[in-house]
């Protein structure tokens, strides 16, 4: 009797363990389980840091303090917190029904093509600061179309979608490219990018140059935190996360599903972009996606797919981006160390997470179970 | 049109796409053989990079191309205990811990690099391995030149395929790894020890991903570049998959993306009409459509990507 039980914990706790998130009990455990994490990797970065004879303090002090420092660095945080935010969002959307999409920085990409391509247009020109809104949408369409690409192939070929975002990657940045060399080129530019779009997303405040992208994203993860908790869609996203079994037994398409998912996360990565033109750069040019792509996904595991988790760790990590530059600038430490911490800080997360939650020793586990069975 | 079908394009072009080729298939060797065991190392990418560096410093500082190579097959297997002991142990999810290996070996490389070479305008440089004639063989014409004027590498790559797909369809220990792969609870059963096996699918494949890295940097390079290996590793996955998980395949299917490589560079330097982005991304464009085209997964092993839980019954 009481094997069978145990059992019938067991196939539920994966899903369970999915859908709990930080609302349970465990939520002191796992906050204390991030800060150590954090601690952790700060803590190895530092050995590298005296290595480079770089001493830690200063080296962190443009990391973690300074962004925070003044009203203008709190906008150039705001203006990294924006894609990466965007991004998280949509990779969560993926992530939270298994798909790992790790194309952020090719529909990144695109969604910047489909705004310069609106905003340098001659309707963009006539259209003024209206320009934007079809900019956005353009962008979203573009890139949920990309995304769809590697939904497509995984539900009609069984490719996997890792493989194929990140192949989709390399070619979108290779398109971006040639966009900014031949056909979007600015006539009369001599470096190769586009000419200036047609409007800007306003600023929020003088002084800082903090935009209205900032609202969109922060609208964008509370659509995201909506869609996942309050409606049917999000919870047959959750199934089909938990166990791509239970969701058969549902009834669930799975290939539609991940063709939608996959297009309803290009949305979000693709405005991530449409932003990083209209927002940040006026304008497309190479290298525009930067490391944002990556950082979203995460951002999105380190939150673990939980809104308000997303939005701290983006919060984190566009300070880490933010300040990395600085970094660079005063201590010679290239900006590419926040890789390192950043890959560290979610190892260690994994790590302490899984010794919480093996089977048998910890209680979160038993209890979001418990609570699966009763739903 | 022409001047692309004679000899003095054709035979250089397919003798550097078998230079190419070589990380692919060391790379999807050793992939073939922990996707066997059960497990996806998507860490791969991580790891050559890791060992591209590693093998250069080795190769640099010892003055020995051999210890240098070999410096870097240990390193890539030191990079993916990390992924066994998070997948295997801790039963983290293996795509997850693979990325998160791949962005900390970028983080890691340039700090390595930076902390031992410092930043200095000329860049450090090793000798590359030379090529060997084989005897007899190489007197072939063009199938000579191509294939048997290269260096040693190459060869071993070949030869570990071959070995490969031999332990794996007719040892014992093939069997065990099959077994790992596709049932993990029936292998159990059958007293095969699931952890160790797919601690040694992780190893191997990062020792495989080192040489991979070691022959970028020591075999055809003579330097470290920032992110050589520029998703050789992702390239490698496909391959797998392409290969039907069967080293001998591999071979094959990394000939074609190796050539296709080959053939981009030439096409660039030869100015042609078409923009330089379309070669660049020519390759991964080839490797998503054949991907769809064949890539199929009916072959993949049952339990690929499952964590396996030994309490569990």
């Amino acid at each position: 009797m009481e094997k069978q039980t145990e059992e019938k914990q067991d196939n539920k706790s994966a899903f369970g363990e999915r859908i709990s998130r930080l609302h349970e009990e465990g939520f002191a455990k796992k906050l204390l389980i991030i800060l150590l994490s954090v601690f952790a990797a700060l803590l190895i970065g530092a050995v590298f840091l005296l290595i480079l004879g770089v001493d830690p303090f200063t080296a962190y002090f443009y990391l973690l303090i300074r962004p925070f420092r003044s009203f203008s660095s709190i906008g150039e945080l705001s203006i990294r917190l924006t894609p990466i935010l965007l991004t998280a969002v949509g990779v969560s959307f993926a992530f939270s029904a298994k798909l790992s999409n790790l194309g952020g920085e090719g529909q990144i990409c695109l969604g910047a093509i489909g705004m310069t391509l609106v905003g340098t247009s001659a309707l963009g020109e006539s259209l003024g600061a209206f320009s934007l809104p079809l900019g956005m949408a353009a962008a979203a369409l573009f890139a949920a179309l990309w995304a769809g690409i590697a939904g497509f192939v995984k539900s009609f070929f069984k490719a996997s979608e890792i493989i194929t975002t990140l192949l989709l990657n390399y070619i979108a940045l290779q398109l971006l490219s040639w966009c900014v060399y031949y056909p979007l080129r600015d006539p009369e530019g001599n470096i190769p990018q586009s000419a200036k779009i047609a409007a800007e997303l306003p600023r929020l405040f003088e002084g800082s140059r903090m935009n209205l992208g900032i609202i969109i994203a922060i609208a964008a993860m509370i659509i995201y935190a909506v869609v996942m908790y309050r409606t049917r869609f999000g919870f047959k996203i959750r199934v089909l996360g938990g166990s791509p079994e239970a969701a058969r037994y549902a009834g669930i398409k799975r290939t539609r599903y991940y063709i939608v998912i996959m297009c309803l996360s290009g949305v979000f990565t693709g405005l991530a972009g449409a932003i990083e033109v209209a927002g940040t750069q006026t304008r497309l040019l190479e290298g525009l996606a930067g490391s944002y792509g990556l950082t979203g996904v995460v951002a999105a595991l380190l939150g673990m797919l939980d809104p308000i988790g997303v939005t701290l760790s983006s919060i984190l990590l566009a300070a880490l981006e933010s300040g990395s530059e600085a970094m660079q600038v005063k201590t010679g430490v290239s900006s590419l160390f926040v890789n390192m911490l950043e890959a560290l800080i979610v190892l260690f997360i994994l790590l302490g997470m899984s010794l919480i939650s093996e089977p048998g020793k910890g209680l979160l586990r038993k209890k979001s179970a418990g609570r699966e069975a009763k739903a | 049109m022409n001047e692309f079908l004679t000899a003095a394009f054709l035979i250089p072009l397919f003798a550097a796409g078998v230079r190419m080729s070589v990380p692919l298939i060391l790379g999807s060797v050793g992939e073939v053989v922990a996707e066997k065991t059960g497990v996806m190392n998507i860490g791969l990418e991580g790891q050559m990079l890791i060992a591209a560096l590693i093998s250069f410093i080795g190769a640099y500082f010892t003055g020995s191309l051999a210890l240098g190579i070999l410096c870097g097959g240990l390193s890539g297997m030191l990079t993916a205990l990390i992924s066994a002991f998070w997948c295997v142990n801790r039963k983290q999810d293996q795509s997850v811990v693979g990325i998160m290996v791949n962005l900390f070996a970028i983080g890691f490389t340039n700090f390595l690099y930076r902390a031992i070479f410092g930043v200095r305008t000329d860049r450090a440089k090793v000798e590359i391995l030379e090529s060997i004639k084989i005897p007899v063989l190489s007197d072939i014409p063009v199938i000579g030149e191509i294939f048997f004027d290269q260096n040693i590498l190459v060869y071993i790559a070949v030869l570990m395929a071959v070995f490969t797909l031999y332990v794996l369809k007719r040892t014992r220990f093939g069997l065990q790894i099959e077994a790992t792969g596709e049932n993990p609870k029936a292998a159990r059963s059958a007293g095969v020890r699931v952890k160790p096996v797919r601690y040694f699918g992780y190893m191997f494949c990062g020792f495989m991903a080192g040489i991979a890295g070691a022959f970028l940097s020591c075999g055809i390079v003579g330097a470290y570049t920032e992110n050589m290996s520029a998703g050789r590793g992702f390239i490698c996955l496909a391959v797998t998959i392409l290969a039907r998980w069967n080293p001998v395949l591999s071979v094959l299917a990394a000939l074609l993306f190796g050539t296709v490589q080959a053939l981009q560079l030439r096409l660039q330097a030869m100015g042609s009409e078409l923009p330089y982005q379309f070669f660049v991304a020519l390759p991964y464009i080839v490797t998503l459509l054949s991907l769809m085209l064949f890539g199929w997964n009916i072959h993949a092993p049952k339990a690929l990507g499952k964590p396996y839980n030994e309490e569990q019954r």
